[in-house]
């Protein structure tokens, strides 16, 4: 698996963090499907053993296996016996875009624009609080994950439309943890699996991805300054472009 | 019932009239329901009714807005005055099963729907109303469009009937004819209800440019047909 695809340390430990005792195999279950849909653990990734799963996780063995068996069930790990076996993530298929665009052509845009909403309203608020409160070690590692993928346009390469997805999601996420609140960073990968990958989905366009770059480099450089009002301003925009950019979409496919 | 078929050649007198057929019929529709309940609710005697005399003579002029599978949900909305035992009185039935809200769900958030728009506006005016669209506490927690209309006695006021439609079944039925003719529907507070271009949503506000352009009235309703000005979107700079 190429390393680009790879996700930070601070988001992938906010996955295998301490559920506590409201969560038990659902909870589980449901963080785990969480990642896999909204992409933070990646197709064909190895999870875990069911104890190391279980230690991570602050859960009983059995809680472990209960989740993973569940997650089985939805397709959404596949598990391989023997050596060199174990649990693998079947992630979406995020090159069959034809999918995400039924999904959206069938949506009314007040369903779309409601979903939206809250997605920016908790970014921009985590944005907020990221411009409040980053020190320039966390402002190198945003700009870290921003330099994974090259805005080149009109470049040789073939673009990498999933690199470009990832660095989306691992910078939104980041925002999140850098307000240190563990209830907020679930909330934003909930949101991921609710809307995150209708928000990426204009990505294919060079235009989209090049707007959204510049908005990317603005977030991190008032984050950098400590301007939480344009942090705040630069996601609600970016998120607001994405949303117009999907309804004509949408209104394209259906 | 699906909706009409859009003409390729729409207009904006074409949006008026499917507007007209929506929301227009179910104004008309709760205009008669209000007749009826302002007819038999007032007592002979003078004595103030109780909350279940209210509840039976809602019932059944509700029953007929509540055919069309559009509604979420409707009933009548008492003034707190009315009913000599209640002061907030939902008789008001929804969902699927055209339950009725009990008191608990609704009240349970102590909603006082004395200062809400689709309580006032119609009061005020003496004709329909539509609200929205707009987040609903008080029967369904969702994005609603709700249409009211006033319930009067002679010699003091009554309450509201009203009914809600799902901001989501407003636009699949009136989606199509506003994005054929570029158009956009806004109500009394110069808010979006069915957006047609596509970079618009409903619930933006309108701008101070766009107030200027055509605008053609849905009949008696509040609501208008305005040719949009920012096609382009609101909020790019």
């Amino acid at each position: 698996m190429d390393d680009v695809r790879r996700l930070g340390a601070r988001t992938r430990s906010a996955v295998f963090a301490p559920i506590g005792d409201v969560g038990r195999a659902a909870g589980v279950e449901r963080r785990l499907a969480e990642a896999i849909r909204s992409g933070i653990l990646t197709d064909g990734e190895r999870l875990p053993s069911e104890s190391d799963l279980a230690t991570r996780l602050g859960v009983a063995t059995v809680t472990a296996r209960e989740a993973l068996v569940g997650l089985r069930s939805r397709g959404l790990v596949t598990t391989v016996r023997g050596r060199g076996g174990g649990s693998f993530v079947v992630g979406p298929r995020h090159d069959d875009d034809a999918e995400l665009r039924r999904w959206l052509g069938s949506m009314t845009r007040v369903e779309l624009v409601d979903r939206g909403t809250l997605y920016s309203a908790n970014l921009a608020g985590c944005a907020e609080l990221a411009a409040e409160r980053a020190v320039p070690d966390d402002v190198r590692e945003l700009r870290a994950v921003l330099a994974t993928v090259d805005d080149d346009p009109g470049g040789r390469a073939p673009v990498d439309v999933g690199a470009w997805r990832h660095v989306d999601i691992e910078l939104h996420l980041a925002l999140a943890a850098l307000t240190a609140s563990a209830r907020l960073s679930r909330a934003m990968m909930r949101l991921e699996a609710d809307f995150g990958v209708l928000l990426r989905l204009p990505f294919g366009s060079d235009a989209h991805r090049t707007r959204v770059r510049r908005h990317q480099v603005a977030v991190v450089d008032a984050v950098e300054t400590g301007d939480a009002e344009a942090a705040r301003a630069r996601i609600r925009r970016r998120v607001r472009e994405a949303l117009e950019d999907l309804a004509e979409l949408g209104a394209a496919v259906s | 019932m699906p909706p009409a078929p859009v003409p390729p050649d729409a207009r904006p007198e074409h949006c008026v009239r499917a507007v007209e057929d929506l929301l227009g019929s179910l104004a008309t529709q709760l205009a008669s329901a209000s007749a009826v309940v302002a007819a038999e609710l007032p007592r002979d005697d003078g004595v103030a009714p109780t909350a279940q005399e209210v509840l039976t003579v809602a019932q059944a002029p509700t029953r007929e807005v509540l055919d069309d599978p559009r509604v979420l949900g409707a009933g009548f909305v008492a003034h707190p005055d009315l009913a000599v035992d209640a002061t907030y009185l939902l008789a008001w039935w929804q969902g699927e099963q055209r339950d009725r809200i009990t008191e608990s769900a609704a009240l349970s958030r102590s909603v006082d729907y004395r200062t809400k728009e689709w309580f006032t506006a119609p009061l005020d005016s003496g004709a329909a109303h539509v609200t929205g669209p707009y987040v609903d506490y008080v029967c369904t927690d969702e994005v609603v469009v709700t249409v009211t209309t006033p319930v009067v006695a002679p010699d003091r006021v009554l309450g509201v009937m009203g009914a809600d439609v799902l901001a989501d079944t407003v636009e699949r039925e009136l989606g199509g004819v506003f994005a054929a003719a570029g158009t956009c529907l806004v109500n009394a507070r110069d808010r979006v209800v069915v957006a047609g271009p596509a970079r618009v949503f409903a619930g933006d506000a309108l701008g101070p440019e766009d107030r200027e352009g055509t605008r053609l009235r849905c009949g008696d309703l509040p609501l208008w047909v305005v040719v949009c000005a920012w096609p382009g979107g609101r909020e790019r700079s």
